[in-house]
């Protein structure tokens, strides 16, 4: 246990120093937020119906940011040789390190979400929607993305690739992600149902994340 | 068990293999022609899509095996991880092309299908939706391929995506059917229904044999090309190593003169 | 083909049995090796015993670093197996045995203090290995608040060999090194030197793949390359 604390220590300590990029997931955000009405036209109530979805194809966007060095990094140094060296098994390595990478990337999108949420005219309501729903299901999309990043771990130019594995098994979490949004402002289903979905696909993605990303970084030698 | 490894032995494939092929492609051939007669000349035209229906007997079949392929694939990626059997990383990565032009036959012909019924080529349908996130799945999973050169380290990071893409398929189905209803409370129309005449039934069976044949010999063929293009692949690294050795050596003998 | 200590790690082996009643032996056998179609090694059976070690010599890809990581547990042998006796329950060689490879594991944004308590804590926790002893050991006391960046190639490798003084040749009795004098200068040399003949004393074993001679005492050599199979125009699906 506390080799994994350490890990997931390390690795904040990491992307929180100078050539870390803690910040990039967030500003990458704001960009993304910002580009839209430049491209729609500044029409607060379009901007307010789509706003949910703005939101959440910036936050499936910006997850991928940071993931294509989750693993790299530490596979190219030989970190990854040491750390199966260590009694903490490789999958309790991947949790570490998509916790980390979470609390990085994630964790900020959903506390910005509301913040954000001004610049595109949403109601209280559904602000507090979308950072809800962000907190609960941006961990599944790093754990889609944790399985991409693994398999690319050996291999340079794996940023394009990840994005290509990643995004299409992304799609649900992106669907109900909205859908919840959505749900809050008004609509006919009750929002704690897309919630729960979201919150179903976001156990469901740490098993599969976690151990897909193992079994992964077990055949990078 | 032997008998498994003893036709997962390459050298026996290719030579079983070889042996079937032409059988195989043939039989496709004239089931298609049969099933293609029966679709064009015996089944009567829809009483509500009137000679549309008849892109059925391309699109259902096509669908059918884009799913089928993608089934091979995650058994041979099963076969892949655990038995570590290359006749297995050779089935999946021939697999992925041949399911992705199904994948891709199934929309065009869908959309050509929908422009008659919808009046416009593409509607977000949640079969054509699944069916095309399952096109980019297929698309992802060549990338990797492509991506990575050493065949057998491609062939185990493959496998994973396809298993947890496998995991993920009913999810993505589930998730889309579900978004779907919640945008388009009422479904438009039907693409296939339970409810089939039997005129044309028998010609959407035949023409379904007919094209499952087909693939099956585009798999063997594909099947093969890959383990000759590995052959070639172990005998140029052997050969450059041999040349690399024998300049190594005659290097030795002029130093030491 | 059996490789033991050589004649000097015999005779420290005797001295040894007084206070270590089991020494440890590493067992390799019929160890074959493939990577990218190429045959490394094939048939290659040796044991090694605490207190001695083997230097593995050979040409350039004869698989001396794939040999170090099958041993380490890192790269899956094509055939063969590797053991260490006494086997203990819960614990495989990779939790046995520290491997230094020629990589530096180094982040740049960390001090080596900080690199090194972040080894110990996620790898080596509990083994009896301490910051302080491994900065002792290789002279790095002074560089202690040093970010990695700053280092040159020579302290690199220092930080990098300190791990092995993480934790105790009672926990991790196998030490694998690949190319560990690399970018060393010769007082560093002696330092690791020392660092190797004090776990050997203590009844570890090392084996290292190395270009130049060694210099440590108790190492019998192994050329790989004795060892290599040339494959003629045989065929298989890889």
């Amino acid at each position: 246990m506390s080799g994994f604390l350490a890990l997931v220590r390390r690795d904040l300590a990491l992307s929180l120093r100078i050539g870390g990029g803690a910040s990039f997931a967030l500003v990458f955000f704001l960009m993304i937020v910002t580009l839209t009405p430049f491209a729609i036209g500044p029409d607060l109530n379009l901007l307010a119906r789509i706003a949910p979805a703005i939101l959440w194809i910036g936050a499936v966007l910006a997850t991928l940011i940071g993931l294509d060095r989750l693993f790299q990094a530490d596979a190219e140094d030989g970190t990854l040789d040491l750390l199966k060296a260590g009694r903490l098994p490789l999958e309790g390595i991947v949790l570490a390190k998509c916790l980390a990478h979470w609390l990085t990337t994630g964790l900020p999108l959903a506390l910005a979400a509301p913040l954000f949420g001004l610049l595109l005219a949403m109601e209280p309501a559904g602000m507090a929607a979308a950072a809800l729903s962000l907190l609960v299901g941006t961990p599944a999309l790093t754990f889609i993305g944790a399985v991409g990043a693994a398999l690319t771990a050996g291999i340079r130019r794996g940023g394009v690739l990840i994005a290509i594995m990643a995004l299409p098994l992304m799609i649900p979490v992106l669907i109900f992600g909205v859908a919840a949004c959505n749900a809050a402002v008004g609509g006919t289903i009750p929002f704690a149902t897309p919630l729960a979905i979201l919150g179903a696909l976001t156990l469901i993605f740490a098993v599969i994340g976690v151990i897909g990303a193992a079994a992964g970084l077990r055949q990078v030698d | 068990m032997t008998m498994i490894n003893q036709l997962a032995n390459p050298t026996r494939f290719m030579a079983l293999s070889g042996r079937l092929l032409p059988w195989i492609a043939g039989l496709g051939a004239v089931g298609l022609v049969i099933g293609f007669y029966g679709a064009w000349f015996s089944a009567p035209a829809d009483y509500q899509q009137g000679e549309t229906i008849r892109i059925m007997y391309v699109h259902v079949p096509a669908a059918w095996l884009a799913m089928a392929f993608y089934t091979v694939m995650t058994i041979s990626a099963v076969g892949a991880l655990v038995w570590r059997h290359p006749l297995a990383e050779v089935a999946q990565k021939a697999a992925a092309p041949i399911g992705a032009c199904f994948a891709l036959v199934c929309l065009i012909t869908g959309a050509l299908w929908g422009r008659p019924m919808w009046g416009t080529y593409w509607v977000w349908d949640a079969r054509l939706t699944s069916m095309l996130v399952l096109l980019l799945i297929y698309l992802a999973i060549i990338a990797l391929w492509r991506t990575i050169d050493e065949p057998t380290q491609a062939g185990r990071a493959v496998s994973i995506l396809t298993l947890v893409g496998s995991v993920n398929i009913p999810i993505i189905k589930f998730s889309v059917d579900w978004w779907n209803t919640l945008h388009q409370p009422a479904s438009v129309f039907r693409m296939d229904g339970p409810t089939i005449h039997p005129s044309m039934l028998w010609p959407l069976l035949i023409c379904a044999i007919g094209f499952s044949l087909l693939a099956v010999a585009l798999h063997l063929v594909a099947m093969r090309t890959e383990i000759m293009r590995r052959r070639i692949r172990t005998l140029t690294i052997l050969a450059a190593d041999r040349a690399d050795r024998t300049a190594g050596m005659a290097g030795y003998g002029s130093a030491a003169e | 083909m059996r490789v033991s200590g050589g004649e000097g790690c015999c005779l420290r082996q005797s001295r040894m049995i007084s206070t270590l009643p089991d020494p440890y032996i590493l067992t390799a056998r019929d160890l074959a090796c493939r990577r990218n179609e190429r045959s490394l090694f094939a048939g290659l059976s040796f044991a090694v015993s605490g207190g001695g070690g083997l230097a593995l010599t050979g040409p350039n890809g004869v698989g001396k670093t794939s040999l170090l990581r099958v041993l380490a547990g890192l790269l899956r042998a094509e055939a063969g197996t590797v053991s260490l006796a006494p086997a203990l329950p819960d614990l495989d060689l990779p939790q046995r045995s520290v491997f230094v490879s020629s990589r530096d594991p180094l982040k740049g944004a960390l001090t080596v203090h900080e690199l090194l308590a972040g080894w110990q804590a996620m790898v080596f926790e509990g083994e009896g290995g301490s910051v302080e002893g491994a900065l002792q050991a290789f002279d790095l006391a002074a560089l202690a608040g040093v970010p990695c960046a700053y280092l040159s190639s020579g302290q690199r490798r220092r930080v990098s060999l300190a791990r092995l003084k993480l934790s105790t040749s009672v926990h991790r009795p196998v030490w694998l090194l690949d190319e560990p004098t690399n970018a060393l200068d010769a007082a560093a040399r002696s330092r690791l030197a020392a660092v190797v003949g004090d776990h050997l004393a203590a009844g570890g074993m090392v084996v290292a793949a190395t270009h130049d001679p060694l210099g440590w005492p108790d190492l019998a050599a192994l050329d790989l390359g004795a060892h290599v199979v040339h494959r003629q125009a045989e065929v298989a699906l890889a």
